[in-house]
């Protein structure tokens, strides 16, 4: 069996293939490896044969040895064209000198220095001018980036009734600024990675100092290091990669469109990730309970809130047992059914072909099966999705009497009850769980979802994120985080920080509003 | 660890291998709404059983299709040697699973009361099917009078015997105890039991055409002592024993105008509670018994009523004296049984029970000459939305 199992932990871990050298010309992973040639021709060739057959690579050899590289479509060239190129070429060839350029000529943005080829083809890609001169050493980058970004919208994936409308969108410095907008506070913190071999992701931490556990920043620093792979298309690259448990099918690590969610997750002592290229924001460490809560919970009254976080909480329980609770009812427990129920459920069962278990994993492969069109399909088709889902599937297999409308009932208010979980991601684990229930309800009856449910808690009980447990605060108990967990009380009770924060002490009290002052007595009963 | 992660899965791959064992589909079962037990002259039992039809009750035809049992349900019958024997037959003829849990009550003939209920009730409490919630309930007349009576307001007939049962305290005419307090009564020796009496009936007034032809009514109890039906209690001496058990919920009763005997004021109970207890005096057991009742105003006929308190004292005072004589008819006819159903043998028992020992042998005949002394607490509460009270026309 070890055999067997050393076999597959082979296949899963082994790496298929390992770049043996870098590619040729490519920026390693160690800046200013390579520092600029002291020839200004040999300069000029070097980066000839770095950018070979890169037809957007634009480079102008201008006369008095002066080189100009920048990335055609990432870069303003209208800009440079007038602010860059024109001023150089009325230079005179003798004054072409950082110092001139720098104070007298360029006017464009942001400059900065890079003396190596990797520093200057990075500063290239990510969209800025590398202006080479002969008579200097090291090369001058101006910031003239023109991304072509989205427009700041409302996050799709999480909309709120109330609650601000902007989300985050593909472009790094956009997003790190939504956020900055929200913390005026010089201890939010950012610090930026490139990671993946070949897309060289700007990668962007964000914490505030004093806040977050020093122990989680530096796992995470220290996780990321390790990362090796050739591309990072979205967050979900990296999440694997910082996971403690890869291998679960809940998530460790959460994700967002929502800023105001980001800084709210940031003042609780978390480290949220950026990635390039992503409108959605990492936050690591990320617990259970962080499932059941939105944005829109601090953003209306209070008992509200609470009532639908138990609501969501509800839709988890819905959602993880109903259907394999119906399997079990109607082919181990009749007992428990009320007489009535129990005569109209044989009633919708008659006639049915397939035993219960499985016309229940039938039924819920044929949801995800719609979901997923509904998710795949082209805007222009979706309603076929609809029609086609509502009526041939609910409708006339019931009529046919494949499936019985019990059945139904049970798949559409399980589907309808994972829908109100906010994490889309949360919500495919635990409808991949409730197969897993369906299974052994069909097999065992309640005692095989009562033991289904106890190997899950205790699956939940070892899971940890960045050594926070995931099932804290509720265990192990912290009882003053419950006022947050599954309660939302109002903000002036809450008299700490969250519990995972390292300094959870601050916080003002007494800010509980006072009854109105009581006005002065009246005198002799005159208004 | 992962060697020990493998093992489980393959620990479950094993368990999953026996496939759905004991699963039975819910469509698969015969599901059985209630049952009637009774002897014939051979001495056979005959198992009578409501077998539900699966439909859907909202979407079934209404009362035009109706059959016996209702419109949804099939009657069965077989008999047999032993119960079990019977059902076992009955299962030739019936292309599912009998399935029993579902059973609410079941009714026994008085002809099987009287002979004897061990036999039949070995099968009900050793099967792990019928609940020991079941209501039993005894009929004088035919079991399938009352199972085939068509039901009334419900689809089956067995829903309006639950109904019934449940009701009881509406009237408080009979009693409707389970066969878990018959099966412990049974085995400590000391108790009686009551089974609820019922019987099919035409209605006296005859439903104005409009009421199917028979209906089945709940009326007093069956006294049962170890495993015989030994006497009747009426039912005014059923609800003397339901408040002996402080079971009392409801209910009226008719006491005369003050100053005008051929008027009546109806008086609601609410509830009634108290205690129930006995000691030994010596040789000689003694019974003691505190009842505490609630009441409202329900009725009233007088032509002349000022309600004061006093007035209510003593309007109390009367129904207290009524309620004492409900007790003690149902004592007296307890008595004059020969055994106790109402648990002071039981109440010796547990705080005397060196006393109870001398005396256990003569139980239940010491029980006929047992003293009793009986106090009733009757309380007036409410009269209601009336403001003053009308005069009479």
């Amino acid at each position: 069996m070890s055999g067997w199992e050393t076999g597959v932990r082979r296949y899963l871990l082994k790496r298929k293939y390992q770049l043996a050298q870098p590619l040729p010309s490519t920026p390693t992973q160690s800046p200013g490896a390579t520092p600029l040639d002291p020839e200004f021709e040999q300069v000029c060739t070097r980066f000839r044969e770095i950018f070979a057959s890169c037809e957007d690579i634009v480079a102008r050899r201008l006369d008095g040895g002066c080189l100009v590289l920048y990335c055609q479509g990432m870069v303003d060239s209208k800009e440079i064209s007038e602010h860059l190129l024109s001023p150089l070429m009325h230079l005179a060839p003798d004054r072409l000198t950082h110092e001139t350029v720098r104070n007298h000529a360029v006017s464009l943005g942001p400059i900065s220095q890079a003396a190596s080829y990797e520093d200057i083809v990075a500063g290239i890609m990510a969209g800025e001018v590398a202006l080479i001169l002969s008579r200097e050493r090291d090369a001058l980058m101006f910031g003239a980036s023109k991304a072509k970004a989205r427009a700041v919208e409302e996050p799709a994936s999480e909309p709120a009734v109330r609650g601000p409308r902007d989300g985050f969108t593909e472009e790094r410095m956009v997003n790190i600024s939504l956020v900055r907008r929200r913390l005026r506070h010089p201890a939010f913190k950012t610090q930026t990675l490139y990671l993946g071999r070949l897309s060289q992701t700007p990668i962007t931490l964000m914490w505030i100092e004093g806040v977050v556990q020093q122990g989680v920043l530096d796992e995470l620093r220290s996780r990321l290091k390790r990362v090796d792979i050739d591309l990072i298309l979205e967050s979900a690259y990296i999440e694997e990669f910082v996971e403690e448990h890869p291998w679960s099918l809940l998530p460790t690590v959460n994700h967002t469109e929502r800023p105001d969610r980001v800084t709210a997750m940031l003042a609780e002592g978390r480290v949220a990730i950026v990635v390039d290229n992503t409108p959605f924001v990492l936050i690591v460490p990320t617990l259970f309970t962080d499932f059941f809560q939105t944005a829109e919970d601090y953003y209306s009254n209070y008992l509200q809130a609470t009532i639908l976080r138990w609501v969501r909480i509800g839709g988890l329980i819905i959602t993880m047992v109903l259907p394999s609770a119906y399997v079990a009812l109607t082919a181990f427990h009749q007992e428990i059914l009320p007489t009535q129920l129990l005569l109209s459920t044989a009633a919708a069962r008659e006639g049915v072909p397939m035993p219960a278990v499985l016309e229940a994993l039938t039924m819920q492969l044929v949801f995800e099966i719609v979901r997923e069109a509904g998710v795949r399909m082209p805007r222009p088709v979706g309603s076929a999705v609809t029609i086609v889902g509502a009526l041939v599937i609910g409708e006339a297999a019931v009529r046919a009497g494949l499936i019985s409308a019990p059945m139904v009932i049970v798949v559409s208010l399980t589907a309808l009850a994972s829908f109100v979980l906010p994490s889309y991601s949360f919500m495919l684990a635990i409808r991949m769980i409730s197969l897993a229930f369906i299974l052994l309800a069909g097999v065992f009856g309640l005692l095989g979802i009562l033991a289904g449910e106890i190997a899950l808690l205790i699956h939940l009980c070892g899971l940890r994120s960045f050594g926070v447990s995931y099932m804290g605060p509720l265990a192990p108990p912290h009882p003053q985080a419950w006022k947050d967990t599954i309660l939302r009380l109002p903000f002036f009770s809450m008299h700490k920080r969250a519990w995972m924060a390292a300094d959870d002490q601050r916080t003002a009290r007494g800010q509980k509003p006072a009854p109105p002052g009581v006005d002065p007595p009246l005198k002799g009963g005159k208004p | 660890m992962r060697r020990g992660a493998g093992l489980i899965g393959v620990l479950l791959a094993v368990l999953m291998l026996t496939g759905c064992w004991s699963a039975r589909e819910i469509n698969e079962l015969a599901i059985v709404l209630t049952f009637g037990l009774d002897l014939d002259e051979d001495g056979q039992y005959i198992m009578t059983a409501i077998i539900g039809n699966p439909t859907n009750p909202s979407t079934a035809g209404g009362d035009g299709s109706s059959s016996q049992g209702g419109p949804g349900a099939w009657i069965v019958s077989e008999k047999g040697d032993s119960v079990f024997a019977a059902v076992r037959k009955m299962t030739a003829s019936i292309p599912r699973r009998l399935f029993w849990s579902h059973a609410e009550t079941v009714v026994i003939s008085r002809r099987l009361a009287e002979s004897g209920l061990s036999d039949v009730m070995d099968l009900l409490s050793r099967d792990v099917e019928p609940r020991r919630s079941m209501i039993p309930l005894v009929t004088e007349g035919e079991i399938t009078a009352v199972l085939g009576a068509k039901p009334i307001m419900e689809h089956w007939t067995s829903r309006v015997l639950d109904g019934l049962v449940e009701n009881q305290g509406q009237h408080s005419l009979s009693v409707g105890f389970d066969l878990n307090r018959y099966y412990r009564n049974r085995s400590d020796g000391r108790t009686a039991s009551l089974f609820g009496m019922i019987k099919a009936e035409r209605d006296p007034l005859g439903g104005f055409g409009m009421a199917p032809e028979s209906r089945i009514r709940l009326s007093g109890a069956a006294v049962i002592w170890k495993d015989r039906m030994v006497g009747e209690l009426s039912e005014e001496e059923a609800r003397g024993a339901l408040l002996l058990h402080s079971k009392l919920k409801g209910g009226v009763a008719l006491i005369p105008c003050p100053g005008d005997s051929e008027r009546e004021i109806t008086i609601q109970a609410r509830s009634a509670g108290g205690s129930l207890s006995a000691s030994m005096k010596g040789n000689a057991p003694v019974g003691e018994v505190k009842i505490v009742a609630e009441g409202d105003l329900g009725e009233v006929h007088c032509k002349q009523l000022t309600l004061t308190p006093q007035l209510m004292d003593k309007l109390a005072g009367q129904w207290e004296q009524r309620s004492k004589a409900s007790v003690e008819s149902a004592l007296t006819k307890a008595k004059e049984l020969g055994v106790d159903p109402f648990g002071f043998g039981d109440a010796i028992f547990h705080s005397d029970p060196r006393g109870w020992r001398r005396l256990s042998a003569r139980w239940p005949e010491a029980f006929r000459t047992m003293p009793v002394r009986l106090q009733v607490n009757a309380r007036l509460r409410g009269t209601h939305l009336t403001e003053g009270v009308q005069p009479a026309r």
